[in-house]
């Protein structure tokens, strides 16, 4: 369990985040919560990357800013953007989002391996 | 044309005060460590419904349940119930996981109103019933308002 404010809580008072949808604030939170777990991690991964994910280029051209705004410390999330020429806003919606019809696969891709 | 997997999907969603608690039962068996989760919407109205006994189905069928939670063992629980899920296909709706500050949206001290209910490791807390329909009414859409409707007519709010 975290402790402290999560980022959508840090992030939710900005101007600029008013009207920002709740669906990509989660997973910027959830996303940080599960990659604190090297398993789930994985699992992020292996299903960002599965050839049926709609988004799967998008992540690998991002990936690497993706998976600091996912583990990085919060004070560095406008850094972190600015540093691939981002807003905040427009780097949190490249997290990509889980899609429950074949999110189960990447158990398996994870376990037995990776993509 | 291929049937699509869908078309398997109970049409039931969510309704019942049963199957919140049901669907919270399920969890706090599968937790393996203390955890806990907010829910708010229309689910923890269902769940306040529940508690007193009451059996009346929401007006309006909500699609999915809104929990809200620090605990990566009840995120992958809830990664595992998204749309699209094995889960959605056995129960007819799906876990929309919320960020924390969607909390921001209820009325100043509901944490001191909320009710809250041990599942074996699972700690649940709700808010209010009133404070669960405050953003609601903000909203003012018809199905909200049937929400609020219906909450004041079974007793759960005033």
């Amino acid at each position: 369990m975290q402790s402290g404010a999560t980022a959508s809580e840090l992030l939710f008072d900005r101007p600029e985040f008013k009207y920002f949808p709740p669906e990509d604030f989660a997973r910027l939170d959830y996303g940080r919560i599960l990659w604190n777990m090297p398993l789930a991690k994985d699992r992020l991964v292996a299903h960002w990357s599965d050839p049926r994910h709609p988004y799967r280029e998008r992540f690998l051209r991002f990936r690497p800013m993706i998976e600091s705004l996912l583990s990085s410390k919060l004070d560095n999330l406008d850094q972190i953007a600015a540093a691939h020429g981002q807003s905040l806003r427009a780097a949190i919606r490249e997290i990509p989002p889980v899609f429950g019809h074949f999110w189960a696969d990447s158990l398996s891709t994870t376990i037995h391996g990776s993509a | 044309m291929k049937a699509s997997r869908y078309a398997s999907v109970p049409k039931r969603e969510l309704q019942t005060p049963a199957q919140v608690e049901e669907w919270l039962i399920d969890w706090g068996n599968a937790v393996k460590s203390p955890c806990s989760l907010t829910l708010i919407g229309s689910a923890g109205l269902l769940w306040h419904a529940f508690q007193r006994g009451i059996t009346t189905s929401l007006p309006e069928n909500s699609m999915d349940a809104d929990p809200i939670s620090d605990d990566e063992e009840v995120a992958l629980l809830a990664y595992d119930a998204m749309i699209g899920s094995e889960f959605e296909l056995t129960h007819g709706w799906h876990i929309n996981l919320m960020p924390r500050a969607v909390l921001r949206e209820l009325p100043d001290g509901w944490p001191q109103r909320a009710l809250e209910k041990n599942y074996y490791y699972l700690r649940v807390l709700v808010p209010s019933a009133e404070d669960l329909l405050a953003p609601k009414l903000r909203r003012g859409e018809p199905r909200d308002l049937a929400h609020a409707e219906w909450s004041y007519r079974i007793g759960i709010a005033v």
